[in-house]
């Protein structure tokens, strides 16, 4: 795949998660909601995907959509009733605009240069986490699971109480 | 390839965006939450031109975002059976901040 096409891929790829993602904004039902959250964030690991990012790739499609949303969307379908909406305000449309235009200008001299999928493979990528000088993501990681045990058992006191 | 970047930062700005007007419309707490993750894509494309200069700064920073949204979510779910223990149902606006009913 040269340069053009993954180009011409992230920008489909970019139209197809706005679309998915206004879908989720304008569905009223929460497990529809849920359901284009899921093909939301399956695209938005697809452009990880077309730089070359298969470790990314794998972990978001893995943890965050295979475990994450699918509970979401267990937890949508368990809590389905009818609630009445009243439609969604337009006011965020503008201090959205303006946030958009703001962080383009402020962010100009990031974009100015040109992006190419990345070179480093993905067997070498997973050689530089597993190598010894990942002590810092370790504990970082070891942290982070500390705390998801911690609510997990929070977690279970409320269920079983 | 110049409005490629470009054009990745404008659509992770957006969907931020767009979370955040999901979470502000949201009636009750199961929308909130998908408000939040549809927060985290945009975090997830951010780091698609990070991940062309700094594969392994990237590699990094989507290991702990998918770390922070799984303990996230765990809070939240968990915040849920709270509240639908205690208020018999999970709309947000019979909470105020600090959970003090209205």
């Amino acid at each position: 795949m040269n340069v053009t096409d993954v180009g011409l891929a992230l920008v489909v790829v970019e139209v197809l998660v706005v679309i998915s993602s206004l879908a989720v904004l304008l569905t009223k039902d929460n497990l529809y909601s849920a359901l284009y959250l899921a093909l939301a964030s399956g695209l938005s690991a697809t452009a990880l995907l077309l730089m070359n990012g298969v470790l990314p790739f794998v972990l978001i499609v893995m943890i965050y959509v295979g475990a994450t949303i699918t509970i979401t969307i267990v937890l949508a379908a368990t809590y389905r009733r009818p609630v009445a909406y009243t439609g969604v305000e337009g006011k965020w449309i503008g201090v959205a605009l303006v946030i958009v235009v703001l962080s383009l200008i402020a962010l100009k001299s990031v974009y100015s240069t040109p992006l190419q999928p990345a070179s480093l493979s993905p067997a070498q990528l997973a050689h530089d986490v597993l190598s010894s000088g990942m002590t810092m993501l370790l504990i970082l990681l070891v942290s982070f699971l500390s705390m998801v045990m911690a609510i997990t058992i929070r977690y279970l006191k409320v269920t079983q109480s | 390839m110049i409005g490629e970047a470009l054009s990745l930062i404008a659509t992770a700005i957006l969907i931020l965006s767009i979370g955040l007007a999901v979470v502000i419309n949201s009636r009750d707490l199961i929308r909130l939450l998908i408000g939040l993750e549809l927060m985290f894509n945009s975090v997830f494309l951010t780091t698609v031109a990070l991940y062309v200069y700094q594969p392994y700064l990237a590699f990094i920073v989507v290991t702990i975002s998918v770390i922070t949204s799984a303990a996230e979510f765990i809070a939240l779910i968990t915040a849920i059976l709270t509240v639908d223990k205690m208020r018999r149902n999970i709309e947000t606006r019979s909470i105020l901040a600090g959970g003090d009913k209205a």
